[in-house]
C-alpha cells in the first residue's frame, strides 16, 4: 500500500504537468477536427461559391464527347453520323484549388485532350488517274496552364454569396501545328491510281497568354441553389503559326513551312446551374449554359480573315455525391440544343474531387 | 493452506474457461448475418456465387463509339475512312443461387447499332460531282447467354475462394444480313452466327474494406455460316480462340460506394473467313474500373472499359450502366 502510494507521489508532479497540455490538445482537436468535419462534410446548396480558408480541393475529371451534329454558319443542324464522320474528344480535367482566405481563393489547373476529326473521303477521276483522298486532323495534347483566383465578396448573407473571378492561361502547351505525317499510296493492280492519306497534327495550345474575368453568384434556399456564372477570355495578343504546304515528288509528300499571323478569340459565356439537395449527401443539378467565340482572324490564306464566329447552347444535368468527408463523386451529361459554326457534342463527364484541411489549426 | 491454494486455482481456471468459452460463443453471435443482410452485401464483401434461393436481376446498358483501333503495328490510329459506327444494347441479366456453391446466369441481349459512310465522287473534266452514302443498322435480340457458376473452394481466413465459371453463347440472333436494299445498304445481323464457350477459373480474398480476384479465362469458338456479302451464299468463319487472364484490387470508399480495378490481358488467335485467315492475332490490354453504388438491395454499376494498348482490336472506351435488384 505504502509502496502504491508513493508511487502515485512520485508521478503527480508529471500528470499535473501533462494535464493542461492533453486538455488543450484534446480541446483543439475536437474543435479544430469538428469544425473541420462540418465543412468537409457541408451541402451543395450552403458551399460558399469559393473554398474555405485552409481547404484543399484536388479536381481530376474525365470528359467525352460525342460529336455526331454540327451546326453550319447558318445554325442549320445536320448530322455527321450519316455521314460517316462523327468523331469523339477524350479530355481529361485536372486541377488544384487552396482557400488561402476565407474569400480568397487560388486555382492552378491543366487539362489534356485528344480528338481526331475527318473529313468526306473523296475520289477524283483526273482522266485516267483514279485518286481516293482522305484528311484527318487530330488535335492532342495538353492545354495550357491556368492560374487563377476567386475573390468572395464578404457579404455574410446567408442565401446570397458572389465571387469575381480572375485569371490567366499561360502559353505553356504546343501550339504550332506539327509536321504533317501525309501518305502516299499506290493502289494495286492499277498504275494510275493512288491513295493519299492527309494527316494534319495541331496542338491544342493558344500560342498567347489569355485573360479571364468573370463573376458567380449564388442563391440559396433550405433545399436549392441558383449559381450564375458569366466568364470573359480575351488574348488580345497577335501571334505566329505555321501551316504546311506540300508537293509530291517520285510518290513522297515534300513539305514547307510557312509562317501566318493569327489573333485568338475572345470568348464571352454564361451558365445557370440549378441544384436541388435531395439528401444531404446527394445533389441532383441541372441547367443551361452559352458559349460564344468572336474576334478572331487569320492570315492563313494571305489577306487577313475575321474567324467564323462560334456559339453553341447547351443544357445539362447531373450529380454529385458525398461518399466521404474527403471524396466527392461528380458527373454530368451535355446536350447541345443550338450553335453556330461548330460541332455539336453529346458530353459525358464524369470526376472526383478530393477536399481536405492540410493545416489542422485555421 | 495447500487445499485452499489448489481450491482458488481451480476457480481461476473454471472462470478463464468459462470466460473465453463465453467470448468465442458472442464473437460467433457477432459474425452472424441476417438473410436480409446478406443481400446487403457488396460486390467487395458478397460470396463468390449467390446463396440458395437468392435471385438478383437487372439490366446492362453499354454503348461505344468506334472511332479509333489498334493497328497490326499496336499503334492507336483514327480509321481513313469516312466511316463511323455506334454499338449499343441493352440486355437484362439475371441471376439465381441453385445451392450455396452454384449460381445460373442467364443474359437476354438487344442490339442497336449504326453503322454508316459515306463519299464524293468528282470528275473534275466533266464537271460532275455524285455524293453516296451508305448505312447499315443492326437491331434486334442478339446472343443470349447461360451461365453455370460453381464454387469449388468457399473462401477461408488464409484461403482464396476457387470459382469454376462456364458461359455459353447461343445462337438467337439472327446471323444473315437482310432488308437488302443494294450492295452497300442492308441491315446488318444483330447476332453473331457462332456458339461460344467461355471457361474460367476465379480467386476471389476478401479482406474487407479490400477484395482481390484473379481470374484465367478461356474463349472457344466454334464456327459457322453466314451471309457476309449481300447476294451471296452463307460462307464459313470462325473467330480465333482467346485465352485472357485479369486481376482486380476493389475496395470500399465508403459503405455503399465500391470501386473496382479490374486489368485484364487477352491474347486471340487468327480469324478465318471461307478458310482464309482475315486477321493473323489480336490482343489487347484492358483497363476496366467499375463503380458499384449499393443502397440496401438495389445495384447502381457504372463503369468504362478502356483498352490500354493493343493489337487489332478497338481503341475505344465502351460504357456500361448497370441496374440491378436482389430479391
Amino acid at each position: 500500500m505504502n509502496k502504491k502510494f508513493n508511487m502515485f507521489i512520485r508521478i503527480l508532479p508529471i500528470q499535473v504537468l501533462l494535464l493542461p497540455v492533453i486538455s488543450f490538445h484534446a480541446q483543439v482537436n475536437s474543435s479544430g477536427q469538428d469544425a473541420i468535419d462540418i465543412l468537409l462534410n457541408e451541402r451543395v446548396v450552403d458551399r460558399p461559391v469559393s473554398l474555405h480558408k485552409g481547404q484543399l480541393q484536388t479536381n481530376a475529371f474525365y470528359t467525352f464527347d460525342f460529336f455526331t451534329k454540327s451546326y453550319d454558319h447558318n445554325s442549320s443542324r445536320s448530322d455527321l453520323r450519316d455521314q460517316g464522320i462523327a468523331s469523339a474528344m477524350h479530355g481529361y480535367l485536372f486541377n488544384i484549388s487552396y482557400g488561402i482566405l476565407e474569400h480568397i481563393q487560388l486555382t492552378v489547373g491543366m487539362n489534356y485532350i485528344s480528338t481526331s476529326q475527318r473529313s468526306n473521303v473523296k475520289y477524283l477521276f483526273i482522266s485516267e488517274n483514279a485518286i481516293h483522298e482522305s484528311e484527318i486532323t487530330e488535335i492532342k495534347g495538353f492545354e495550357d496552364l491556368f492560374i487563377g483566383s476567386l475573390l468572395r465578396l464578404p457579404l455574410n448573407l446567408t442565401f446570397f454569396d458572389i465571387g469575381i473571378s480572375l485569371g490567366i492561361t499561360l502559353p505553356t502547351a504546343k501550339y504550332r501545328s506539327e509536321h504533317p505525317e501525309h501518305q502516299i499510296e499506290s493502289v494495286a493492280g492499277f498504275t494510275n491510281s493512288f491513295i493519299f492519306n492527309y494527316h494534319n497534327i495541331n496542338p491544342p495550345g493558344k500560342g498567347v497568354p489569355a485573360f479571364l474575368i468573370g463573376i458567380q453568384g449564388k442563391f440559396r434556399t433550405s433545399k436549392m441553389a441558383v449559381n450564375l456564372r458569366s466568364d470573359y477570355w480575351m488574348s488580345n495578343k497577335e501571334t505566329t503559326n505555321i501551316y504546311w504546304q506540300y508537293r509530291i515528288e517520285n510518290n513522297e509528300f515534300q513539305y514547307q513551312s510557312n509562317e501566318y499571323n493569327y489573333m485568338v478569340d475572345d470568348m464571352f459565356s454564361l451558365a445557370i446551374h440549378i441544384d436541388y439537395q435531395a439528401f444531404a449527401w446527394f445533389d441532383i443539378f441541372g441547367g443551361f449554359s452559352s458559349e460564344n467565340t468572336f474576334g478572331g482572324w487569320s492570315e492563313q490564306y494571305g489577306p487577313r480573315i475575321s474567324n467564323y464566329e462560334i456559339s453553341l447552347n447547351s443544357l445539362f444535368i447531373g450529380f454529385e455525391i458525398q461518399a466521404t468527408p474527403h471524396i466527392r463523386l461528380y458527373q454530368k451529361v451535355g446536350q447541345s440544343i443550338s450553335g453556330k459554326s461548330t460541332l455539336a457534342p453529346f458530353s459525358f463527364q464524369t470526376g472526383i474531387n478530393y477536399n481536405l484541411f492540410p493545416i489542422k489549426e485555421f | 493452506m495447500k487445499k485452499g491454494l489448489l481450491y482458488r486455482k481451480r476457480t481461476l481456471l473454471i472462470t478463464l474457461v468459462i470466460g473465453i468459452c463465453h467470448g468465442i460463443a458472442y464473437g460467433q453471435t457477432e459474425k452472424y448475418l441476417l438473410p436480409t443482410e446478406i443481400k446487403e452485401q457488396t460486390i467487395i464483401t458478397e460470396p463468390a456465387t449467390l446463396q440458395k434461393g437468392f435471385f438478383r436481376t437487372g439490366i446492362i446498358l453499354s454503348h461505344t463509339f468506334a472511332d479509333k483501333i489498334f493497328n497490326e503495328s499496336n499503334k492507336r490510329i483514327s480509321p481513313t475512312e469516312s466511316a463511323s459506327a455506334e454499338t449499343k444494347s441493352i440486355a437484362l441479366g439475371a441471376h439465381y443461387g441453385l445451392t450455396d456453391r452454384l449460381q445460373l446466369n442467364l443474359y437476354v441481349p438487344y442490339i442497336s447499332n449504326k453503322m454508316s459512310a459515306s463519299s464524293i465522287r468528282e470528275w473534275p473534266g466533266v464537271d460532275s460531282i455524285v455524293s453516296d452514302k451508305w448505312q447499315r443498322d443492326a437491331k434486334g435480340l442478339g446472343d443470349m447467354e447461360l451461365g453455370v457458376y460453381y464454387q469449388v473452394l468457399t473462401e477461408k481466413p488464409k484461403r482464396p475462394s476457387v470459382t469454376l465459371r462456364t458461359t455459353f453463347r447461343f445462337n438467337t440472333g439472327e446471323k444473315n444480313i437482310t432488308n437488302i436494299r443494294d450492295e452497300e445498304n442492308y441491315d446488318a445481323p444483330p447476332g453473331t452466327g457462332e456458339p461460344l464457350l467461355a471457361i474460367d477459373v476465379r480467386l476471389r480474398k476478401v479482406k474487407y474494406p479490400y477484395s482481390f480476384t484473379f481470374t484465367t479465362e478461356y474463349f472457344y469458338y466454334f464456327g459457322g455460316n453466314k451471309v457476309i456479302n449481300p447476294g451471296e451464299d452463307e460462307l464459313s468463319f470462325r473467330t480465333g480462340n482467346i485465352v485472357a487472364f485479369m486481376g482486380s484490387a476493389n475496395f470500399h470508399v465508403n459503405e455503399w460506394i465500391a470501386l473496382v480495378n479490374d486489368v485484364m490481358y487477352f491474347y486471340g488467335g487468327g480469324d478465318e473467313v471461307d478458310g482464309e485467315t482475315t486477321v493473323s492475332e489480336r490482343w489487347a490490354f484492358i483497363y476496366h474500373p467499375y463503380l458499384y453504388f449499393q443502397i440496401k438491395r438495389f445495384r447502381l454499376v457504372q463503369s468504362v472499359e478502356i483498352p490500354l494498348k493493343g493489337c487489332a482490336y478497338t481503341a475505344d472506351p465502351q460504357y456500361i450502366l448497370i441496374l440491378q435488384y436482389q430479391f
